[in-house]
C-alpha cells in the first residue's frame, strides 16, 4: 500500500484525500519514514511526527506533505539556511509562501539542505555537508536547492519548495530530473525567505510533473502587504492541458545553446532531439540572438554578490545566531563570528560584492552591471515580439562529481551561464527533464515573458507528455 | 590585480577576519573572477539606464497604524547575550 | 593672512523625528518609556527574512516639509542602503535616500535649504 502512495504525484494525492480515498495521516507517515532514513543528506530538519488533525474538507493541497528549503523561516523550525552562523535558529514567525501553502493544506515534512545562504550550484557548499543525486550518489544535486531537487527525485518527498537566483531551482532540477519552475520576480512574496540577492531571488516549485508544479505555484503566488516588491499576479495559474505545440514559435538563442562548445555533447544532442520533438508537436523553430546573454553571468555576479554583501551584514553576532567572542571588543567580534560563520563561498561573494560596492568602484562594477541588465531585459523583450518562448539547455553539463569543481571558483560559477539572464531580466523559466547523457539526467529550459507562467508550463506539459521521461529508478 | 592591501581593506569594510593563508587565496580568486567580469566594460552602454527593478512597483506603502509587536521574551530568547533586557554587546570602544 | 582671506560656510544636517504611530519601515508603535525591546518585530530587529514598508504618513510630513521649505518635491524619489556595522544598526546598513532624495532646495529665512529626505533612525541605542 505504501509504495502504491508514494508513486502518486501530488496532486493525485491531494485528489484521492479529499475524496476519502487516502488517509492523509497514512501519507504523510510514508513520507516521514522515508525522509527520516535519507542517505542522501537531502533534510536538514525532518518533523518528528505527523501533525494532528485532518485537513479541511475543500483543502486544495489536502494534506500532501511538503519539503522547505531551510532558508524558508518556519516559525519554531531550525531554518539555517544552510550556515553555521544560523546554527540551531527557530524564527518567531514563518514565510508568507510556506504560509500560504499551509493555508490551503500542505503539511510540513521536513527543511531541506542547501548552499550556504543560496550560494552554489552543486550544494557541497552547505555548513551541514554536501547532499548526493540520487541517480548516482558520487556526484553532486546541484543547487542551490539541490536538498528539495534530491528529495523530490528520491521520492523522500512528494514535491518541495526552493529559491532561485540565479538558476537554484532550474539547475538542481536539470541535474536531478525533475521539474523546477523559477516565476516572474514579485509573484511569490519573499518575506520570510532569508535573502541573498533581493532584486533577483524568487520562490518556486520542485515537482515530478508539470501539473504538480502548476498546483504548487497556484497557492504560492499573490501581493503580500510585508513584501513591498510582490505584485498581483494577473489571472490565475491555470491547471495545463496542452497536447501539442501548434502555432507556438520557439526562439533557440545561439549565445547560449552552446554551439562554440560551451555544452556537453550529451546534453547537446538532448537538446536539439526536445526541439526536434517540439516540431513534431506543430512547434515553429527558429534562432533567435540575445546579444547580450554572453555578459549575463558577469553581470550576475557582480550585482548578486553586492546585494548579498548588504543582506549577510545583519549577521553580527548581536541579536540571534553565532557569536564568536573574538579577542578584544565589538570589532573583533563582529569579525571573528562572521569569520566562524560563513564558509569560503559565501566570504568570497562578501568580499567580491563589498569591493564592487565600495568607493571608486561601484559605478565601474555595479552600476555598469545594472546597465547590462537593462539590455539583457531589452533583448528578451525584443525576443518576444517574435517568439512565444525561448529554450536553451538548463545547465550546460550533467551532473559532475563531487568535489570536481571545488578548487575553481570560476568554473563552478559558469554552471550558471544558461539559468542567470531570467532573472536578470526578471522573467519565468521552467526547467523539465529532456531525457538521460551516460544514465544522467538531461534539463531542457523555457522562458517566457513576465506572468506568462499559464502559457509556460501549458507548453512545458507538452513536451513532458511527449518526452515521457521516467524517473522512478531514482526513487527506488 | 587585487592586492593584499585591496584585499585586507575590504575585509575590514565587511568585518571578516581573514587569517593569512585566506587572504592569499582571496587575492587570487577575487582577481581571477574580477578578470573574467570586467570584460564588461568593453560594451558601450552610455545612455543606457541601470535597471535596479526590473517589473516597477511604485509606491507600495503602509498606513501608519500599528501592529502587534513581539513580546521582549521572544525578542530576546536567541540573544547571544541577553543584559537586563537588552542585547549585551562588546564595548565599542575597546578593539 | 588675514580675516578677510576666510570666509565661513556653515551646513547643519538636521535629523526631525516625524510624529508618526509606527516606525518608518514596520508598524511597531512608537512610544517611549517602555521596556527595552517590547515594541519590536522582525523588521526592526533585522531578523532574516524580515522586508521593510515604507509608511505613508511619513512621506505625507515629508512632503509638507518641502512644500513648507519651498523645495522642488521629487516625481520619483528612491532608497538606498547606506552599509556600515553597528550595534544599533539591525540590518547592517541603515535604509536612507542617496541621490533622488524626496525634496531638493527651498529656505527659510535666507537660509539655503540643500535637499530633505527621508531614513531610518536608530534615535537611541
Amino acid at each position: 500500500m505504501t509504495s502504491e502512495l508514494l508513486e502518486l504525484s501530488a496532486a493525485q494525492a491531494a485528489e484521492r484525500v479529499r475524496a476519502g480515498e487516502i488517509d492523509a495521516g497514512e501519507l504523510f507517515e510514508a513520507y516521514r519514514e522515508r525522509a527520516a532514513a535519507d542517505e542522501l543528506n537531502a533534510f536538514t530538519w525532518v518533523a518528528p511526527e505527523a501533525p494532528g488533525g485532518a485537513p479541511a474538507a475543500n483543502a486544495s493541497l489536502a494534506g500532501v506533505p511538503l519539503a522547505v528549503k531551510d532558508l524558508f523561516c518556519t516559525e519554531g523550525i531550525p531554518s539555517q539556511a544552510g550556515s553555521r552562523i544560523l546554527e540551531g535558529y527557530r524564527p518567531p514567525y514563518t514565510a508568507t509562501v510556506v504560509h500560504q501553502l499551509q493555508q490551503a493544506g500542505a503539511t510540513l515534512l521536513g527543511k531541506t539542505n542547501q548552499d550556504e545562504f543560496a550560494m552554489g550550484s552543486s550544494n557541497e557548499n552547505s555548513a551541514f555537508g554536501p547532499v548526493l543525486n540520487p541517480w548516482d550518489r558520487t556526484r553532486v544535486p546541484g543547487g542551490s536547492s539541490g536538498g528539495s531537487a534530491a528529495a523530490v527525485a528520491a521520492g523522500l518527498a512528494p514535491w518541495a519548495i526552493g529559491t532561485d537566483t540565479g538558476g537554484s531551482i532550474r539547475q538542481p532540477a536539470a541535474l536531478c530530473g525533475i521539474v523546477g519552475l523559477k516565476p516572474t520576480y514579485g509573484a511569490c512574496s519573499r518575506y520570510g525567505m532569508i535573502a541573498f540577492a533581493s532584486s533577483l531571488d524568487q520562490a518556486g516549485p520542485l515537482t515530478r510533473d508539470v501539473t504538480d508544479s502548476a498546483l504548487l505555484l497556484r497557492h504560492m503566488i499573490g501581493k503580500d502587504p510585508c513584501d513591498s516588491t510582490s505584485l498581483a499576479f494577473p489571472g490565475e495559474i491555470s491547471t495545463p492541458t496542452a497536447t501539442d505545440l501548434k502555432g507556438i514559435r520557439l526562439g533557440v538563442p545561439e549565445e547560449l545553446t552552446g554551439s562554440d562548445g560551451g555544452v556537453e555533447p550529451g546534453v547537446r544532442a538532448s537538446f536539439d532531439r526536445t526541439i526536434a520533438l517540439a516540431e513534431q508537436l506543430g512547434a515553429e523553430i527558429e534562432t533567435c540572438r540575445l546579444p547580450h546573454a554572453p555578459h549575463a553571468l558577469s553581470a550576475y555576479y557582480l550585482i548578486a554578490p553586492a546585494e548579498a554583501s548588504a543582506n549577510l551584514a545583519r549577521f553580527d553576532g548581536v541579536r540571534y545566531g553565532l557569536r564568536v567572542a573574538g579577542d578584544g571588543g565589538l570589532v573583533s567580534m563582529y569579525e571573528a563570528t562572521r569569520a566562524a560563520g560563513f564558509g569560503p563561498e559565501v566570504k568570497r561573494r562578501i568580499m567580491l560584492g563589498t569591493y564592487a560596492l565600495s568607493s571608486g568602484y561601484y559605478d565601474a562594477y555595479y552600476g555598469t552591471a545594472q546597465r547590462v541588465r537593462t539590455k539583457i531585459s531589452e533583448d528578451f523583450r525584443a525576443a518576444f515580439e517574435r517568439f512565444d518562448f525561448i529554450v536553451t539547455p538548463t545547465s550546460p553539463w550533467t551532473a559532475f562529481e563531487l568535489g570536481a569543481k571545488t578548487d575553481d571558483p570560476l568554473a563552478m560559477y559558469l554552471n550558471d551561464f544558461c539559468t542567470v539572464p531570467m532573472p536578470l531580466a526578471g522573467i519565468p523559466a521552467i526547467s523539465i527533464p529532456s531525457g538521460l547523457s551516460d544514465g544522467l539526467p538531461v534539463g531542457f529550459q523555457l522562458a517566457g515573458p513576465a506572468f506568462s507562467e499559464s502559457r509556460l508550463l501549458d507548453a512545458a506539459f507538452a513536451l513532458e507528455q511527449a518526452i515521457g521521461f521516467d524517473g522512478r529508478s531514482a526513487r527506488a | 590585480m587585487l592586492d593584499r592591501d585591496q584585499v585586507l581593506h575590504v575585509a575590514r569594510l565587511a568585518r571578516l577576519a581573514l587569517d593569512e593563508e585566506e587572504v592569499e587565496r582571496m587575492a587570487a580568486e577575487l582577481s581571477k573572477v574580477l578578470d573574467h567580469i570586467e570584460k564588461i566594460s568593453e560594451l558601450d552602454l552610455r545612455d543606457v539606464p541601470p535597471t535596479s527593478h526590473v517589473v516597477d512597483v511604485v509606491n507600495a506603502l503602509r498606513a501608519d497604524e500599528p501592529v502587534p509587536s513581539f513580546p521582549a521574551e521572544v525578542v530576546l530568547a536567541q540573544a547571544p547575550e541577553p543584559v537586563a533586557g537588552g542585547f549585551g554587546v562588546p564595548s565599542p570602544g575597546a578593539q | 593672512m588675514s580675516e578677510e582671506t576666510y570666509e565661513p560656510v556653515i551646513g547643519l544636517e538636521i535629523h526631525v523625528q516625524l510624529s508618526t504611530r509606527t516606525k518608518m519601515f514596520c508598524g511597531c508603535e512608537l512610544s517611549f518609556g517602555d521596556q527595552p525591546n517590547t515594541h519590536t518585530c522582525a523588521v526592526c530587529l533585522g531578523l532574516p527574512g524580515s522586508l521593510p514598508v515604507l509608511n505613508a504618513r511619513a512621506v505625507h510630513f515629508g512632503t509638507m516639509i518641502g512644500l513648507a521649505l519651498g523645495s522642488e518635491i521629487a516625481e520619483r524619489s528612491l532608497f538606498h542602503r547606506k552599509n556600515y556595522f553597528y550595534p544599533d544598526l539591525p540590518k547592517g546598513y541603515q535604509i536612507s535616500q542617496y541621490d533622488v532624495p524626496l525634496c531638493r532646495g527651498g529656505g527659510l529665512d535666507g537660509i539655503r535649504v540643500h535637499r530633505v529626505h527621508l531614513e531610518e533612525d536608530a534615535a537611541k541605542l
